[in-house]
């Protein structure tokens, strides 16, 4: 049983000792037979402090809703490198063209042809460039997942883009998971003055398999720098997935994040920026969809440190049957941040009886000349509005399919690639058609 | 056309009665007015033949040519031929009204068995309706209603009565909220589409409205009941004496 345990200790009434679960004793087992490439003291100091304070529980502000000590009862065995059928599988790519990035549980199995000003730097090839590059957009070395990430991490690349270079296809990378096991990947991406990229990130699995995925990616921008990033998680609906998305924008630089979530039985996307330069603009959205028993967590943390900076975060979520989804946002405005402007909503539409939404809307406001606000809502679908469509001849299950699409639109318009945006449309409409 | 026989409706989930033996009838190609003081029911009668479920229907029916239609559902009654213009259209943000427009004549199409429409055939008849209610090609592509001006709203209703092409129209309270303008070209709108066929039920508050929409028939509405029907005289006798006579037949 992965219940937690409390013993009190004698000596300290208020310290409570946590005995490990049965994942975190699997963990520990993993751990100590892993035998990893690269960075082994960074491996080991990630872990002690993962096992020291255990997995997170509600008791930890950030994970109140989801207690993945609680939640995770098994932790899968880290992923052996793909066989050479498995890695020469075509990859899912949401775009034309298939030339992508593709991981196969984890692990870089092919590398797209790079467009000019790009270059790839593998684990592999110069462990030590990666493990520098840890921690540069923002500092994780608190977080349990970026620590066990660091401590399995089996890929691990950083993808630089040279000043001034514009890329004008997306990158995409696709990971695959073909079984029970853990995959951990951590992708580090700088962008450089004034360049620009696009980046598609997508996650699905083997039917029935209950994958655990760890990713971690870490977006650097400099100077005028532009970054569009579109995550999606399609994962198999056993799967487990926790993503972290670390964010650093300097000066005039613009990064606009979606994730797009249909998929896994419990999943956890973190997103922390930083917004370190004056005169930047960043936009956290994201759409999820969920059914069955789903638990679906979006936590994110935006600091503005510097000069008007303007963040947008507007996340959608729509709840059905007893599935659970969870939104907690932070804008932190630090004492010299002036003339921040941040504006941040979740909505959630809850369908069935069971259905349930936790949010938690953050400011921390530290400077005087700032316009901050927040919102958090939770609704049905609008019977009035459902009745105006229905009188006009369109039957309920397509009235609310309107409706629902409508109310996740709201975020995929923000998506500037018209192809992506019109695939996730038809993934929201290929959702709704397998309601019940 | 509409037959309306003894309906007793109350709100659902409370006692409140708003309908008491209700007796209507429209005929095919007949424009009939019910007029009557606020909280008479007018519009609870109009929202109960289009089929909303706020509504509980103690006794009585409803036949749209000679087929009761209150066993079905909202969207099968608009199919068989009914349209409600709101007194109040609703906004569907992130619904693009050519898209509304599309699902709910492709709705009806498929409720009747009909093919789908053409897509060059469905942008030609919206631009056929649009220009002759003054509707912008921008205000097509906004989302449904969102933005627009209680003017815009109520023509946007009526674009949508004329590529329905329901059998019978109800128009509740259309005049309000119009001003002199766009009460004459929604009234024209609608004047376009009488046709012998077709019968209208026009609810309104004031006799302004039937200066443009020339009935046929008037009804004084009162208290859950129809109390009074005669011709388009009744209108003006109402607006110059008011409903005070007729408060207490009710």
């Amino acid at each position: 049983m992965a219940i937690a345990i409390m013993q009190r200790l004698p000596e300290m009434s208020a310290a409570v000792k946590l005995l490990r679960t049965a994942a975190e004793d699997a963990l520990a087992k993993h751990f100590s037979a892993s035998k990893p490439s690269g960075f082994v003291n960074l491996r080991n100091e990630a872990f002690a402090a993962v096992a020291s304070n255990g997995l997170p529980t509600r008791r930890v502000e950030a994970w109140h809703y989801t207690d993945l000590r609680a939640m995770m009862k098994v932790a899968a065995s880290p992923a052996p490198k793909p066989s050479a059928e498995q890695a020469a599988k075509r990859p899912w790519s949401l775009v034309k063209g298939d030339d992508v990035f593709s991981f196969v549980d984890g692990w870089l199995v092919k590398s797209p042809k790079l467009p000019k000003g790009v270059t790839l730097t593998t684990l592999e090839e110069d462990a030590g460039k990666i493990a520098d590059s840890f921690h540069q957009a923002v500092n994780l070395k608190h977080d349990a997942v970026t620590g066990l990430n660091t401590a399995f991490m089996t890929s691990g690349l950083v993808i630089d883009v040279a000043a001034g270079t514009a890329v004008l296809e997306p990158l995409s990378l696709a990971f695959e998971t073909t079984d029970a096991t853990a995959s951990y990947a951590r992708i580090i991406i700088k962008i450089a003055d004034g360049a620009s990229l696009s980046v598609i990130e997508t996650h699905r699995g083997k039917a029935g398999a209950a994958a655990q995925e760890n990713t971690v990616v870490e977006f650097i921008l400099g100077k005028q720098a532009k970054v569009e990033h579109t995550r999606v998680n399609a994962s198999d609906l056993q799967s487990q997935t926790l993503s972290t998305l670390a964010v650093s924008v300097a000066e005039k630089a613009q990064f606009n994040t979606l994730s797009f979530t249909t998929g896994a039985a419990l999943s956890r996307h973190q997103v922390f920026a930083r917004v370190h330069g004056d005169d930047a603009h960043i936009g956290v959205r994201g759409v999820t969809l969920l059914r069955g028993t789903q638990h679906a967590d979006s936590t994110l943390v935006v600091e503005h440190d510097a000069l008007n900076g303007i963040s947008r975060e507007l996340f959608k979520t729509v709840v059905d049957e007893e599935a659970r989804g969870v939104f907690q946002g932070k804008i932190i405005v630090k004492p010299h941040a002036q003339k921040t402007d941040g504006q941040m909503a979740s909505n959630a539409l809850l369908l069935g009886e069971f259905s349930s939404m936790h949010g938690k809307p953050e400011l921390e406001i530290f400077a005087d000349d700032v316009v901050c606000a927040h919102g958090a809502t939770v609704g049905n679908l609008d019977d009035d509005l459902l009745f105006y469509l229905r009188s006009r001849g369109i039957n309920r299950s397509e009235a609310e399919a309107l409706m629902i699409q409508a109310f996740a639109g709201d975020a995929l318009e923000h998506i500037t690639h018209e192809e992506l945006r019109d695939v996730l449309i038809g993934m929201t409409t290929d959702w709704l058609k397998a309601r019940q | 056309m509409l037959e309306i026989h003894n309906l007793h409706v109350k709100i659902k989930d409370e006692d409140k009665k708003i309908l008491n033996g209700l007796n209507l009838k429209v005929a095919a190609g007949e424009v009939a007015a019910i007029m009557g003081p606020n909280g008479s029911g007018k519009s609870t009668l109009s929202y109960v033949i289009a089929g909303k479920e706020d509504y509980e229907v103690l006794d009585g029916e409803i036949l749209l040519n000679g087929v009761n239609i209150l066993e079905m559902e909202a969207d099968a009654r608009a199919a068989a031929g009914v349209f409600l213009a709101f007194q109040y259209p609703l906004e569907i943000p992130g619904v693009a009204t050519m898209t509304f427009l599309k699902a709910a004549m492709n709705a009806q199409r498929r409720a009747r068995g009909e093919d789908e429409i053409m897509p060059a055939a469905f942008i030609k008849a919206v631009n056929a309706a649009a220009d002759g209610l003054g509707i912008s090609k921008d205000m097509l592509k906004r989302a449904l209603n969102v933005g627009f001006s209680g003017g815009e709203k109520k023509r946007m209703e009526i674009l949508q009565m004329a590529l329905l092409a329901p059998k019978m129209c109800i128009l509740d309270e259309t005049d309000s909220g119009l001003d002199i303008d766009a009460l004459r070209i929604v009234s024209e709108g609608v004047n376009r589409l009488r046709n012998k066929d077709r019968g209208f039920l026009v609810i309104t508050h004031y006799q302004r409205l039937l200066d443009h929409i020339i009935p046929d028939t008037v009804h004084v509405m009162a208290a859950g009941q129809i109390v009074k029907t005669g011709g388009k005289e009744l209108a003006l006798e109402l607006e110059a004496n008011g409903y005070r006579d007729y408060a207490a037949v009710a």
